[in-house]
């Protein structure tokens, strides 16, 4: 459970306030709004705005979703970069952002004081990972970076996000990436590199099919000189990575195309002739096959 | 919660209380939903709304069981239409397991068809599926009037990034006799549900589902050649033919193309990154 429901509700209340926040979070990227509208009609009034607050929340830093401001800055709602539920800091802009989880929406509060550990690190990563994402995701999804800081763990975060919803035409979909990169216990000019990237698509016109894949990759030790070349070094890791992942899953549709669906359902007989669908000639159809599979066996 | 109000349309459309039926809201959640999580999802929205629970049971499909009859041996899949109480008719023995005296049986005529219908079925299912169980349940509507239901399930595993795969096709089809019995109407409404898990190291935990529903209908004669079940069966084979080909062809490539549309996929080492920079560096200084 994110979210505790009041005292005053029931067991079963909250048995259906955890399905509803389990449907919720089950949406497709751009569909949070679309499957929230559903669910009320279900349980009206169930849900108080604290609550819908927490579930969106719990949604936007599952698939690193944008808030976005009225003169059109972009806030990556990641959690590393969260100060307080509704408080979010950008480190390359100095900025922190008032965020509404449910509008996506964000509004700049004023320049503070932002601790700047590792911030010459933390700076060539960002702009090696911004650079990255522009030019490795079509510009219409938007895509997003941010790095922060984890403090204490001598730790840095990349999280990277790009998403596309075309709702009219049936599709959505998004591509989201979170990266550490930690140098404690390491000598000079070394660092460990891990992430894990989520891809999920979705093409509903008249039907729902859906891409969720999830690929977790494992430590790697990269080597530096200078903390610019540290970002170059990291980013290329990630691109390669990422990179390896997407032409995976182009085999994969080629692959299951070829082989997996014709395993599944043929879309001609064995016996490349249209069933004879008549109870008193189903020999046909049987002798067919078995020569078909005679010669297979020859 | 007064700010988001004050936010524009979107947040006035939210305060409103949406004026839709509940089926209907159900539906539009289980169109959105991962489709190799029908059977959870679907639990759990009748949980919200128990008292549209069966409604929502007979309209959405979910995968189907299969069961072991006990006096042929043979295997056979469960449904709502052969199902009574807690028991399910199979359709090679015509009995009921676990065991009740009353179940619902189809009439001594009807039966005869439906012994026919599961020959010629597992023969389709072989043809098409080399593989896989098949089971059809016909029952009685008005006057000779009947409906049908023909089921395959299909599993593979153990490909070369597919590890567990499954396709089930559900068919119900409608008979409405006209012009005394020498011709009849058809009515088909056929959903595929497709799932494939793939645990592989280049694509890591991927799963690939849909769903899809088509229905069709034709009016035919009744005469030696055009018998009911070939009737019925030409419709069915081509309806499932046109899902197995669109379902391939254009829904999962779909998929696809969403995912290229968001991240480049021929973007190979930096040279791609570096390149453009520099094509943009030389637009920059052509532009100057």
């Amino acid at each position: 459970m994110l979210v505790e429901p009041s005292k005053t509700t029931g067991r079963a209340d909250a048995e259906m306030l955890e399905i509803v926040q389990h449907l919720v979070l089950s949406s497709p990227p751009g569909e949070f709004d679309e499957v929230w509208y559903d669910a009320q009609i279900l349980v009206p009034k169930l849900i108080s705005p604290q609550i819908l607050a927490g579930i969106a929340r719990a949604y936007n830093h599952e698939n690193l979703s944008v808030a976005k401001t009225a003169d059109g800055l972009r806030v990556l709602l990641h959690k590393a970069a969260e100060i307080s539920p509704t408080r979010y800091v950008d480190y390359t802009t100095r900025t922190t952002f008032r965020v509404d989880h449910v509008l996506r929406s964000a509004v700049t509060v004023k320049e503070t004081l932002i601790p700047t550990m590792h911030d010459v690190m933390r700076h060539a990563i960002d702009d090696a990972a911004r650079s990255y994402v522009m030019t490795t995701f079509d510009v219409d999804a938007r895509p997003s970076a941010a790095v922060h800081v984890n403090i204490g763990r001598a730790e840095l975060v990349i999280a990277m996000s790009g998403e596309r919803a075309n709702l009219s035409n049936f599709w959505s979909g998004n591509w989201r990436s979170e990266w550490t990169e930690q140098w404690q216990l390491l000598g000079d000019g070394e660092a460990i590199v891990s992430g894990t990237v989520k891809v999920r698509a979705h093409y509903f016109e008249d039907g729902n099919v859906q891409l969720q894949t999830t690929k977790a990759f494992h430590p790697a030790c990269i080597f530096f000189e200078t903390p610019r070349m540290l970002g170059t070094v990291i980013i290329e890791q990630v691109r390669t990575a990422e990179s390896a992942l997407q032409c995976g899953l182009e085999r994969m549709y080629d692959n299951v195309s070829v082989k997996t669906a014709k395993a599944m359902r043929r879309v001609l007989p064995i016996t490349h002739v249209k069933m004879n669908w008549n109870i008193h000639e189903l020999s046909l159809n049987r002798s067919f096959s078995l020569s078909k599979n005679a010669q297979q066996e020859r | 919660m007064a700010e988001m109000v004050s936010q524009g349309d979107d947040a006035a459309a939210a305060a409103a209380p949406p004026k839709r039926d509940p089926i209907e809201a159900a539906l539009s959640i289980m169109r959105r939903m991962p489709p190799n999580k029908i059977a959870h999802n679907l639990n759990a929205i009748c949980n919200l709304i128990p008292e549209h629970a069966d409604e929502l049971l007979q309209r959405v499909d979910q995968p189907l069981e299969e069961a072991k009859c006990k006096d042929t041996g043979r295997a056979y899949l469960l449904c709502d239409y052969n199902r009574d109480g807690d028991s399910h008719r199979s359709p090679w023995s015509n009995k009921y397991d676990p065991p009740i005296d009353d179940g619902f049986v189809p009439s001594e005529k009807l039966r005869r068809l439906e012994v026919e219908a599961n020959t010629l079925f597992d023969c389709y299912r072989e043809l098409y599926f080399e593989g896989g169980t098949s089971s059809v349940y016909l029952w009685e509507l008005d006057g000779d009037d009947f409906a049908g239901c023909f089921l395959i399930k299909k599993k593979v595993s153990g490909h070369e990034f597919v590890t567990e795969g499954c396709w089930d096709s559900i068919h119900v089809v409608e008979v409405n006799l006209e012009d005394n019995g020498k011709a009849a109407n058809y009515k088909l409404t056929t959903t595929v549900i497709l799932t494939m898990d793939v645990q592989k190291e280049s694509v890591g935990d991927t799963n690939l589902s849909g769903t899809l529903t088509r229905t069709a209908e034709k009016r035919s004669v009744i005469d030696a050649e055009h018998t009911h079940m070939h009737n019925m069966g030409t419709l069915i084979e081509d309806t499932e033919t046109d899902i197995r080909v669109n379902m391939d062809a254009l829904y999962i490539q779909k998929t696809r193309e969403v995912v290229n549309n968001i991240r480049s996929p021929q973007t190979g080492p930096s040279q791609g990154a570096a390149f453009t920079a520099s094509l943009n560096e030389a637009v920059k200084r052509h532009a100057r």
